[in-house]
């Protein structure tokens, strides 16, 4: 796993630094006297440019916070995010700085029905973008949004549909060809494919591995499904109540897990024969009721 | 002979009809009592923008060899006590009737959604501000707002229009900004921001798009509202003056009904009535549309 930094902002070799992060969700509950909670709690970790790092735990783990703060979309209460070697822990100042920041990290939503603009057509989504992020003409552009929709392995007629035209697999191609759009640093993939079947599923993570080894680009990906990450991860990161217990490459993970939650998570994965109640540690109260 | 083609049929119908396509989707929209609402307003509307071409007589000839004349070849609908023409009166008279409600429903969505805009985009602070001064401004009447502009400014098309409009604000931002705020916490607003599009840019050509039925909704009840409460301040007075053609200003006539003239007074209300009937009705069906598709 890669190492953090001590100076993370000199770091521009790194897609992702972030230190000590934490985020407590606290006024309601400060209010009625009870402490905060802590959604994220101390985590750090470092991904180097072209790398891929999981994140896992099981439902209010953290890792959605995680992927929103580093987005910007929340603000971390604690601790330092740089991407690509370039302070991201408080608001954006200014259109420029949003734009910039838009420009380095890019994010792919859970719900792919409704992460793209019902009114909008894939053409004219991928072109905000590329108008955003890039300084091309519209010659260049129509190029540019070509060559995108075959990176996704859409087709062009594909380019003047609605998203309600489309299934939730073309959907998805259609948000990593925007993520994609404006050659991000960064890819947060939040539960991306975790709406779509399972041949689907199979479908996107072939595309996110190659588009990884073709465009240099860097992924957060956060999911529940452990087979997922190892398919398209380096390292993972397990969470467990906002803290990580325990990290590194990730077939050293999955393989050989050291802590009890890990096990727990990796037994949770439906196979032949599996049993829910070894997960579940109810097992004993049912074996007793039958 | 040649034989007949599916392409032919097409074609013919496409002859027959100016844009079948546009047509269909109105129905489905509208429905059929909704598409002759439709049609009826818009025969209003072409009939008061071409009034100087299709009305027989100008509003204000006064024919003193016809007055009170009931309806004939002359004059259709009839003649008033001065011996004007009704049914040229009713025409030009409904060029200020829809211009007003056009100026109160103009100036207030146009002041409303951008509003609603700020209040949904900014949420917290800012949304709380803006939602108890639209509050303050609702708890006002809207007619008593006109009577008190009335006052100061004179009677007048325009001032009645800019109180009406004042005070129809607040209720077209309210249904908006909840409209906004519901689309706003979609995931393709987050993506939006995520990308660094500008809050103006993801409102303008995002947000307000993805509500615009609900904003045609309200833009066509209110519409309807002004309509009735400009022909009440031209009735009171206070609106258009006499003896400009207007719908209220016909309906103020108190001598036609005391001299058993009744029909002078009641062919302006039935197009008032007819109008904002109309007018009300496309409106639920756009209103009600939107709440069909929430569903």
């Amino acid at each position: 796993m890669t190492p953090i930094p001590e100076a993370p902002r000199d770091r521009e070799d790194l897609a992702v630094v972030a230190q000590s992060l934490r985020k407590s969700f606290d006024t309601q509950r400060r209010r009625q006297g009870q402490p905060a909670l802590l959604a994220v709690d101390d985590v750090s970790f470092a991904i180097a440019r072209g790398g891929s790092l999981g994140i896992v735990g099981e439902s209010g783990s953290g890792k959605t916070t995680i992927a929103r703060m580093l987005t910007g979309l929340v603000r971390p209460s604690g601790g330092t995010i740089a991407v690509a070697g370039r302070d991201r822990s408080h608001p954006a100042r200014g259109s420029a700085e949003r734009r910039r920041r838009g420009h380095e990290l890019q994010m792919v939503f859970q719900d792919p029905y409704t992460s793209l603009d019902p009114r909008q057509r894939v053409v004219g989504c991928l072109d905000e973008a590329l108008r955003l992020h890039t300084e091309l003409g519209s010659k260049d552009r129509v190029e540019r949004i070509r060559e995108l929709l075959e990176h996704v392995g859409l087709d062009e007629r594909h380019a003047r549909s609605l998203p309600r035209e489309l299934s939730g697999g073309q959907r998805q191609r259609v948000a990593i060809a925007r993520a994609l759009a404006g050659a991000p640093v960064v890819i947060v993939l939040d539960e991306a494919v975790s709406a779509l079947d399972v041949s689907i599923q199979a479908q996107v993570l072939n595309l996110l591995n190659r588009l990884r080894a073709e465009t240099g680009v860097a992924y957060v990906f956060i999911s529940h499904n452990l087979a997922v990450v190892r398919q398209v991860c380096d390292d993972v990161l397990v969470l467990q109540h906002g803290r990580v217990v325990e990290s590194g490459a990730v077939d050293e993970v999955l393989d050989r897990p050291q802590h009890e939650y890990t096990r727990r998570l990796l037994a949770s994965i439906p196979t032949v024969g599996w049993d829910p109640h070894s997960v579940s540690g109810r097992a004993d109260v049912t074996s007793r009721i039958s | 002979m040649s034989t007949l083609e599916a392409g032919d049929l097409k074609s013919a119908r496409t002859r027959l009809l100016v844009a079948p396509k546009l047509m269909r989707r109105l129905h489905r929209r509208l429905g059929t009592t909704g598409m002759a609402a439709a049609g009826f307003v818009l025969l209003v509307a072409i009939a008061a923008v071409l009034a100087p071409l299709v009305a027989p007589y100008r509003p204000n000839t006064e024919d003193f060899l016809a007055v009170n004349a009931t309806p004939s070849g002359a004059h259709l609908l009839g003649t008033d006590e001065l011996g004007r023409d009704m049914l040229s009166r009713l025409i030009w008279g409904a060029r200020t009737s829809l211009l007003g409600p056009a100026i109160v429903v103009g100036v207030a969505t146009g002041i409303a959604v951008p509003l609603a805009a700020i209040s949904a985009w900014f949420g917290g602070t800012v949304d709380l501000v803006i939602s108890r001064v639209l509050d303050l401004i609702f708890a006002f009447p809207g007619l008593l707002l006109a009577i008190l502009v009335v006052a100061l400014y004179g009677p007048g098309l325009l001032p009645c229009a800019i109180a009406l409009a004042i005070a129809y604000m607040p209720l077209i931002a309210r249904v908006v900004r909840s409209g906004l705020m519901r689309e706003r916490n979609k995931a393709y607003v987050s993506a939006l921001d995520v990308q660094g599009v500008s809050a103006f840019a993801a409102c303008a050509r995002h947000l307000v798009p993805n509500v615009s039925s609900i904003i045609w909704a309200q833009v066509t009840v209110s519409f309807g509202y002004a309509l009735v409460d400009l022909a009440a301040l031209s009735f009171l007075g206070l609106n258009i003056q006499p003896p400009t053609a207007d719908w209220g200003v016909m309906v103020n006539n108190e001598t036609a009904l005391l001299d058993g003239h009744p029909l002078q007074v009641l062919y302006p209300c039935l197009v008032i009535v007819l109008c904002v009937t109309s007018i009300a009705y496309i409106g639920n069906r756009l209103a009600g549309d939107e709440q069909g598709a929430r569903r």
